[in-house]
């Protein structure tokens, strides 16, 4: 029997626990904690966010402010110019319109190909399937220092360097979405396999029409992973893009902004809060994405 | 079992058309071509890369070749370079810094004889700047800019504090005193570095210690240069110098910031750092505390990567990119301090900083180029590891040389 | 396969018998093909596979195993090129400073990982979606992941360093100076931590609030019914039903921490000494700076070696508290 059954509580006769029957004093301190635990809440947002208050704070301030000791959370005017200088001192448009052709189509790619195979490593029966798993895995575990510069002989052999492709293609098959995907669909009930299966549908069906509208909340993650992954690489790029004004990404905007004449800081910190923001829209709008599954309605999407 | 076999052929038929199909096109070099040249050079921001261009664009009108810049961020111009050569997709024209051109001796033309052979007076350059692109008496690079290490400071905080200002040439013996006076009124003097150049010039001036010597062989266990390092623990400990930071702009930062009353640095940043700053900024030389030199001197220039197939050409446009025209405009512009002695009135005409002329000329006067060796980039990284340990008082001078010097294999 | 006490069972039978209901369960088949679905081997598993097999091989493939080779080579990044069989490797294990840098990395996973996992869980499991506004929440703390590590590392300076915001908040509260986090080889790996932390709990946190909330409402709903409170409906329900995803994470975090190098790098250079230096940092010394290809890729290997044989004792152990269906 269920490890959870206890004694129910004396106060209520049926078997649901209705709210209103509690005495008025259990709802009222019931409430309170929720306040209580809403205002923590608040607090230790408010904790874990004050170093992005405090860079964008930076990014107000006039160069001669940044580094005062004690540090201080404004400088001695508010310069709203940073933000059109940043644009201004370096192609930064251009930068993120690179920055956001080269993400959303490696995330493209990255996120078709990994539900496709996480799928076939969870819940379909083949031939080798745990031992190509397991070296997807292992192409995880090589630190990317040392393939950037075989990668770039293949790019050269290839006749892509300094492309855009250089920049999507080779790292749009990482193995990481597979295992997410993979991890996912483990949870999925057979029951629904077996289902479709009753309805008659193929392997191609059961897919697209049974499991990976499931699948919404775990591309959605992936979707923002491999986005930010492509979004914040640094080396890759560097070793492969000559022509930085026309293929240059954030990363290596960034860093023009350290020159041998002494940095720029105050403008850093305004490109970078620039810089995060493709990364968190696309956060906000897959926001209705990772909302609760539904996966016990059954056949979800009929 | 037979669809498997031809999913995995079709599989493997698609994986070598891709690869086979796409190998058409080697790219080393592709992109040279008589009249076009690619140039490596450190870019920082749109106004740095204009500038650069006009003088590629000088190329074009004079020379006839076109230039085309191929700009990386200056903290990771040299991984990109070196990416680049390994794989021999060098540019044609290498931007080289002084303290670098020994690490790159293997893959750069000597340009002796295609000086000789274009006429060039090699006289002309100013001979530190020269010197410094020079390896065992071989000439790698024609320069562009030199500068010795200099110390900025803060003429609002000196007068505050009733601190006579440095004259150029001062003594290590002016310097503590000063610093004293300055920790009475309540400010640190001096931001203390660990990065190689700065430090490596501080401690030359206190008492000639080197850790690369003259011929550019290198000698961590060198036990004045240890002395050094005690010396500048000892002033962070009385209070007259900061605690050293792994971050290179920690000092400049501070300085900046009016935290600090001086700090070192080059010709380079004046015109930059003037700009920034909101108080009276002034330029001396390094406190010295020997007779002989007080600074080194370093510089960039522009070097012919041997992958290049036309030296000549490129020969042509780096005469060009450092003539007197160019370095002159560049002068002009408050950029680098001309590797030229004729361009450089220029400079000081348009930095427009009290006493600048002097104490440049003095610093020259006393400075000596800075020698690269293989070993420099390796040598700048463990300074940041462990030269902080030895400036903060953690370790002492010799035990910290000793740990560099077992990493560089001494 | 292990199955988790009553609650699924009470949900399969409705869903299927929900199936039966809708009409979808009629006896016609469509299409003749014989559905490639679990408990068949097929080759439609391979089918599906393909296009990130065929990806990952003809672009990750060559790389690594170019390194492999280089790895007992000896290549230096400009100049002659020559077999060196396993020098690379004994150089790496009898130079102390590798031994070092090892150990470090052990240390900042140790530290990272379950400090990680914690926040994450802990953030995620508190953000049900009974809190209001818990999208905003889940931004906000999601934002540290996407900062730029540049501008983190000003951040972080400016709390560190003497004089900073955390030397100044002890100086005029308690009176006393705060260490020199950065500079004492003492606090410099744990500032390093913090940092880290900071910075990447927020993927492990969005994991883990996606996955809690694909957790059946039935099986909640019933859990309350039974009187379960919020501590044992976390553990007992939630939990396992969401180790899949546990898992995944903590693979992921132990396999990326083991390669962790730009934090420490950009905090600390490795300092101080060698402190915060990690392997992969020692790789990329060797690599870009002393320029030995072939000792950075036998130290590449070497720690895939290592992060290898950490996954698998993880995939070994799964089955001890990994729940799948």
């Amino acid at each position: 029997m269920s490890e959870l059954t206890r004694a129910r509580p004396a106060t209520s006769a049926n078997r649901t626990v209705n709210p209103r029957a509690l005495p008025r004093t259990h709802r009222q301190s019931g409430r309170v904690r929720g306040i209580v635990g809403y205002v923590m809440l608040c607090l230790v947002a408010l904790l874990f966010v004050s170093p992005l208050i405090y860079m964008v704070a930076t990014s107000l301030k006039p160069s001669a402010d940044v580094f005062t000791t004690p540090p201080t959370l404004w400088g001695s005017s508010i310069e709203w110019g940073n933000y059109v200088q940043a644009f201004t001192y370096l192609p930064f448009a251009r930068f993120i319109l690179n920055g956001v052709f080269v993400a959303a189509a490696g995330t493209a790619i990255n996120v078709a190909v990994a539900v496709l195979s996480g799928y076939a490593f969870s819940r379909l029966r083949w031939r080798g399937r745990n031992a190509v798993f397991i070296l997807f895995l292992a192409t995880l575990m090589i630190p990317q220092d040392v393939l950037v510069i075989p990668m770039y002989v293949m790019m050269q052999g290839f006749g892509w360097v300094d492309t855009f492709q250089a920049l999507i293609i080779p790292w749009a098959f990482t193995a990481l979405g597979a295992f997410l995907v993979r991890q996912f669909f483990l949870t999925v009930p057979q029951e629904l396999d077996d289902a479709a299966r009753v309805d008659g549908a193929g392997a191609i069906r059961t897919f697209f029409s049974v499991m990976l509208p499931l699948a919404r909340p775990t591309m959605a993650v992936l979707a923002v992973f491999s986005f930010i992954s492509y979004w914040n690489s640094f080396l890759w790029p560097l070793v492969v893009v000559n022509d930085v004004e026309a293929r240059g990404t954030i990363p290596l905007g960034l860093q023009q902004f350290f020159g041998q004449q002494g940095s720029e800081w105050n403008l850093v910190m305004a490109a970078s809060v620039i810089s995060m923001l493709p990364t968190v829209i696309l956060l906000v709008l897959l926001q209705k994405h990772l909302v609760k599954g539904i996966v016990t309605s059954g056949l979800g999407g009929r | 079992m037979h669809r498997r076999l031809i999913a995995g052929f079709a599989a493997a038929a698609a994986a070598t058309l891709v690869l086979t199909g796409c190998s058409a096109g080697s790219s080393a070099s592709d992109s040279q071509s008589e009249d076009a040249l690619t140039w490596a050079m450190w870019i920082s921001g749109k106004e740095d890369k204009a500038a650069w261009q006009k003088v590629a664009d000088t190329v074009q009108s004079d020379d006839g070749v076109d230039v085309t810049i191929q700009g990386s961020p200056f903290n990771d111009y040299w991984t990109k370079l070196r990416t680049q050569l390994s794989t021999g997709t060098a540019p044609c024209i290498v931007s080289i810094q002084s303290l670098r051109a020994a690490n790159y001796t293997d893959v750069l033309v000597p340009i002796d004889d295609l000086a000789s052979k274009a006429g060039l007076d090699l006289a002309e350059y100013d001979q530190t700047a020269l010197d410094g692109m020079k390896v065992d008496g071989d000439l790698y690079g024609l320069p562009y800019d030199t500068g010795p290490m200099l110390m900025f400071y803060n003429k609002d905080l000196f007068e505050k504090a009733g601190v006579d200002e440095p004259q150029p040439g001062w003594t290590v013996d002016e310097f503590e005193a000063a610093a004293k006076k300055m920790k009475t009124a309540g400010t640190t003097m001096y931001g203390t570095t660990v990065e190689d150049i700065p430090l490596e010039a501080q401690i030359l001036g206190y008492n000639g210690g080197r850790v690369i010597d003259e011929d550019g062989k290198l000698d961590a266990s060198n036990p004045e240069f240890a002395e050094g390092l005690d010396w500048i623990a000892g002033l962070v400990e009385k209070g007259y110098a900061t605690q050293a930071s792994a971050d290179g702009s920690a000092d400049d930062n501070a300085f900046v910031s009016g935290d600090v009353a001086m700090y070192s640095d080059g010709p380079w940043s004046i015109i930059s750092q003037k700009a920034k700053v909101k108080f009276d900024l002034g330029v001396t030389t390094m406190p010295s505390g020997t007779d002989g030199p007080s600074s080194y001197a370093a510089g960039s220039g522009f070097g012919i990567s041997k992958q290049c197939k036309y030296p000549e050409q490129a020969f042509a446009a780096i005469q060009t990119m450092t003539s007197e025209d160019v370095l002159t405009s560049l002068a002009e512009q408050g950029r680098a301090f001309p590797g030229r002695s004729a361009a450089q009135q220029a400079w000081y005409d348009n930095a427009g900083i009290d006493g600048v002329q002097d104490t440049l000329t003095a610093a020259l006067d006393k400075a000596t180029p800075l020698p690269g060796n293989k070993q420099s980039d390796q040598l700048s990284q463990l300074f940041a590891q462990y030269g902080l340990q030895a400036v903060n008082g953690q370790t002492s001078g010799k035990e910290t040389m000793s740990s560099i010097a077992s990493q560089l294999d001494q | 396969m292990t199955t988790i006490q009553d609650p699924p069972a009470e949900a399969a039978v409705p869903a299927a018998a929900q199936a039966v209901a809708t009409g979808t369960a009629t006896p016609r088949r469509k299409g003749g093909d014989a559905p490639g679905v679990v408990g068949r081997r097929s080759w439609w598993g391979a089918a599906f596979a393909a296009p990130h097999s065929i990806g990952l091989v003809v672009f990750t493939a060559f790389p690594i195993i170019a390194s492999l080779v280089v790895s007992f080579m000896n290549w230096p990044m400009l100049g002659e090129r020559s077999w060196a069989g396993l020098a690379n490797y004994e150089r790496l294990f009898t130079d102390p400073i590798f031994r070092t840098v090892t150990f470090n990395t052990v240390v900042f996973v140790v530290l990272y990982v379950p400090l990680n996992l914690i926040v994450s869980l802990g953030l995620a499991a508190w953000l049900t979606p009974k809190i209001k506004h818990r999208h905003v929440f889940r931004v906000l703390f999601f934002i540290p992941t996407v900062t730029p590590i540049v501008a983190n590392v000003v951040v972080w300076r400016m709390l560190y360093q003497p004089g900073g915001a955390i030397d100044a908040t002890l100086q005029s509260t308690v009176g006393v100076n705060a260490p020199n986090f950065l500079a004492d080889d003492k606090w410099a790996m744990l500032a390093v931590v913090a940092m880290s932390v900071w910075q990447g709990f927020g993927y492990n946190m969005l994991i883990f609030s996606a996955a809690l909330d694909s957790v059946p409402e039935n099986q909640l709903e019933a859990a309350q019914l039974d009187g379960a409170g919020a501590w044992q409906m976390f553990w007992r329900i939630k939990f396992p039903l969401i180790s899949p995803s546990i898992f995944f994470a903590t693979m992921m975090t132990l396999i990326t921490s083991f390669q962790v190098f730009v934090q420490p790098f950009v905090l600390t250079k490795g300092g101080p000494g060698t402190a915060t230096e990690t392997l992969v940092q020692y790789i990329y010394n060797t690599g870009f700076q002393t320029q030995q290809l072939g000792l950075a890729s036998a130290g590449a290997w070497v720690l895939f070696v290592i992060i290898l044989g950490i996954t698998a004792v993880q995939f070994l152990g799964q089955k001890r508290w990994v729940h799948y269906e």
